[in-house]
Parts: C-alpha cells; sequence; structure tokens
C-alpha cells in the first residue's frame, strides 16, 4: 500500500468518526470536538494531495490552504463554543434532544 | 392487569437513542468508504510539472515556499484569513450578554507551584513565539504558528491568575490590538492601489520586510484574539466573575 494510499484511508476514517459522532453523540460539547475531527480528516488529505506525484516536491499551495483551514475551524469553534455556553446559560442544559434522552431511560 | 398481558400488550420498538446511533453507524459507513474509494482511486497525474509556487519562491521575498504562499502569493486569503478571525470575535461579542472583552485576573489556579512556573516559563514562550514568526522566512514557521504559541502564553498567565500585573483594562484597546492585523493587511493594499500596482502587491526591493512587518502585526493580532475568543467563551467555566452564563456545575451526561 503506498503512502498516499494509507493517508487517504486514515482520512477518511477520520472524517467517518467525525461524522458518526456528530450525529449519535447528544452532548454539543462532543458534536463540537467530532467537527473538528472531521476537519483534520481533510487537512490530512489535502496534506496528502500536495506530497502525491513527487514527494520531494510539494505543492505548497494545499499546505496554505490546511494552514487556512486550521485557523477557520478554530474560529469556528470559539464560536460554537460561545454558543454553547450561552445555551447552558439560558436552558441549563449542555445536550440537545435532552427529552428524547429522558424517554430512553 | 397481569404483567404477563402488559408485557404483550405493550409492543416498544426501538428507543430513539439507538436507532439514531444504527442510523448513524450506517450512514458514516457508507459516505467512508464512498470518500475513501474515490480517494484512493484519484488518477494520477499524467504530466506533472513542478509546482509554480515552488518555482517562484526565489522572487517572493522569503526562502520557504509555504510562507511564500501564504504571504505573497495568495496574500489576499491569508487577509481574509484574518477576517474571519474578527468576525469570530465580532460573533462571539454578540452572543455574551456582557458586550465587551475583558482580560481579567482568575483565582482558579491560587497554586504557587503553578504560578511560579508560569512567571519562569512565560519570558522563554515569548521568546519562542518571536523565533517562530522570525524563523517563517526561511523554514516552516510564520505568523500563525507564533500567534498560537502566544495564545497559549496569555491562557497560562490568565489561569494562573498573572494576567493582573498590567490589566488592560479598556476594551477598545483591545480591541484595536485584535484588529492590528487586518489593518496593517488593509495599509499594505491601500498604498498597493494608491501607487498605481495591483492590490497587496509589495515593493520589489522591499518584499522581505512588508511580509515580516505584516506577520509581526497578524502575529499579536492573533494571539490576543484566540486568547480572548476562547477565554471569553468559557470564562465562567474557569472560574472568574465575568462570565455571561452559569457555571457548569449541573452539567448531565445520560451518555
Amino acid at each position: 500500500m503506498t503512502q498516499f494510499e494509507i493517508y487517504s484511508v486514515v482520512s477518511a476514517c477520520l472524517f467517518g468518526l467525525g461524522l458518526f459522532g456528530l450525529i449519535a453523540l447528544p452532548n454539543i460539547l462532543r458534536k463540537i470536538l467530532s467537527f473538528n475531527v472531521m476537519g483534520v480528516g481533510i487537512f490530512l488529505f489535502l496534506v496528502a494531495t500536495a506530497q502525491r506525484d513527487n514527494p520531494s516536491q510539494p505543492d505548497p499551495v494545499p499546505q496554505a490552504m490546511v494552514l487556512t483551514g486550521i485557523v477557520v475551524a478554530v474560529s469556528v469553534t470559539a464560536f460554537a463554543l460561545a454558543l454553547l455556553q450561552r445555551l447552558n446559560g439560558e436552558t441549563r442544559t449542555t445536550i440537545l434532544d435532552e427529552e428524547q434522552a429522558e424517554n430512553d431511560q | 392487569m397481569s404483567p404477563y398481558i402488559d408485557q404483550k400488550m405493550t409492543k416498544r420498538s426501538l428507543p430513539r437513542s439507538q436507532l439514531r446511533t444504527l442510523v448513524a453507524a450506517g450512514l458514516t459507513i457508507v459516505v467512508t468508504s464512498m470518500v475513501g474509494i474515490t480517494m484512493v482511486r484519484l488518477p494520477e497525474s499524467t504530466a506533472w510539472q513542478p509546482p509554480p509556487a515552488l518555482e517562484n519562491v526565489e522572487e517572493s521575498g522569503v526562502d520557504q515556499a509555504v510562507t511564500a504562499v501564504l504571504l505573497n502569493f495568495r496574500s489576499y486569503d491569508t487577509w481574509l484569513e484574518v477576517v474571519v478571525l474578527v468576525v469570530a470575535m465580532l460573533a462571539v461579542l454578540a452572543i455574551r450578554r456582557q458586550h465587551h472583552f475583558t482580560l481579567e485576573q482568575t483565582d482558579t489556579f491560587n497554586d504557587p507551584v503553578i504560578k511560579h512556573f508560569s512567571k519562569l516559563i512565560v519570558p522563554f514562550m515569548i521568546l519562542t513565539s518571536g523565533y517562530l514568526l522570525w524563523l517563517g522566512t526561511r523554514q516552516p514557521g510564520g505568523a500563525f504558528q507564533a500567534g498560537a504559541v502566544l495564545t497559549a502564553t496569555l491562557l497560562l498567565l490568565v489561569t494562573a491568575g498573572l494576567a493582573n500585573a498590567d490589566p488592560i483594562r479598556s476594551s477598545r484597546v483591545l480591541l484595536l490590538i485584535m484588529l492590528a492585523g487586518f489593518l496593517a493587511f488593509m495599509i499594505v493594499a491601500i498604498i498597493s492601489l494608491a501607487t498605481g500596482h495591483p492590490m497587496l502587491q509589495y515593493r520589489s526591493d522591499r518584499e522581505g520586510l512588508s511580509i515580516l512587518a505584516i506577520e509581526t502585526a497578524v502575529t499579536i493580532s492573533i494571539g490576543l484574539t484566540l486568547a480572548l475568543l476562547y477565554f471569553n467563551a468559557f470564562a465562567s467555566f474557569i472560574g472568574s466573575s465575568s462570565g455571561s452564563a452559569q457555571s457548569m456545575e449541573n452539567y448531565d451526561d445520560p451518555v
């Protein structure tokens, strides 16, 4: 298995794990973390693509895009955490769909 | 009624949370396999040519390709990235109940060990941040990495209770520092447009200096913005009184 294939499979697995967490976990903080994991998977794929065709001369443009993407993900996470904090202040809960969670128990 | 009849008559379907987990698992497996197969099966490039960005690094004013791309070839994208940070700051300001930023002392850790350790290590962290900023011209580094270390420094100072040493109480000064990166890009853009060049084109003999100047402003701006974003988003969680919500004592977790 070539290096690019390994990176691609890991990137897809990270994306899938993040997607699962985003949908299945009721706690909002964990959804935010899963969203970040999805983003990291995509960053890994971008960087792997940059060095795929000629590893000695990697393309710097996808690498710069990943740096920009990391900063954007950090900003979005900060805003999501502020929203979570406000939600917790207003409704005293950090769980989305709490009625469903109560009905299941 | 006997429980036996009750059990027969009430037919329970799958609980909603388990159904959601199953649907999520199925969806994840489908999406992951599709994405993975597509990624692995990307066709090889037939005629590879050296990336244009790599070939023009010498003319960009720095020696490192990624920094050249970020701050010269695609500096407009970096400017917009700084704008994203500013917008996140505005959004967090809008969400908070107090509409100003504070960088105050917290009493989370009155631990003398952490206080002493912070006093020892913060100068080295600032030095590391400055070194990473300068290093970006010839090796991986630059404004964002240095800004991240600066953010860590500020957060360490705040949680160790040392941020009261010389407080910046004025919210306007904080906002000005946070806008410094954006303003640096805007000044360069205005100067380049006013002298008749394309926007954000540096003077050909001063490219390295322009890049370093912009990076310095962006570093300080990023350091303060990220620190204030995270500090104010979770202010009450780390014990200060400037938070906008109740503390998360009644944190429920049925999962």
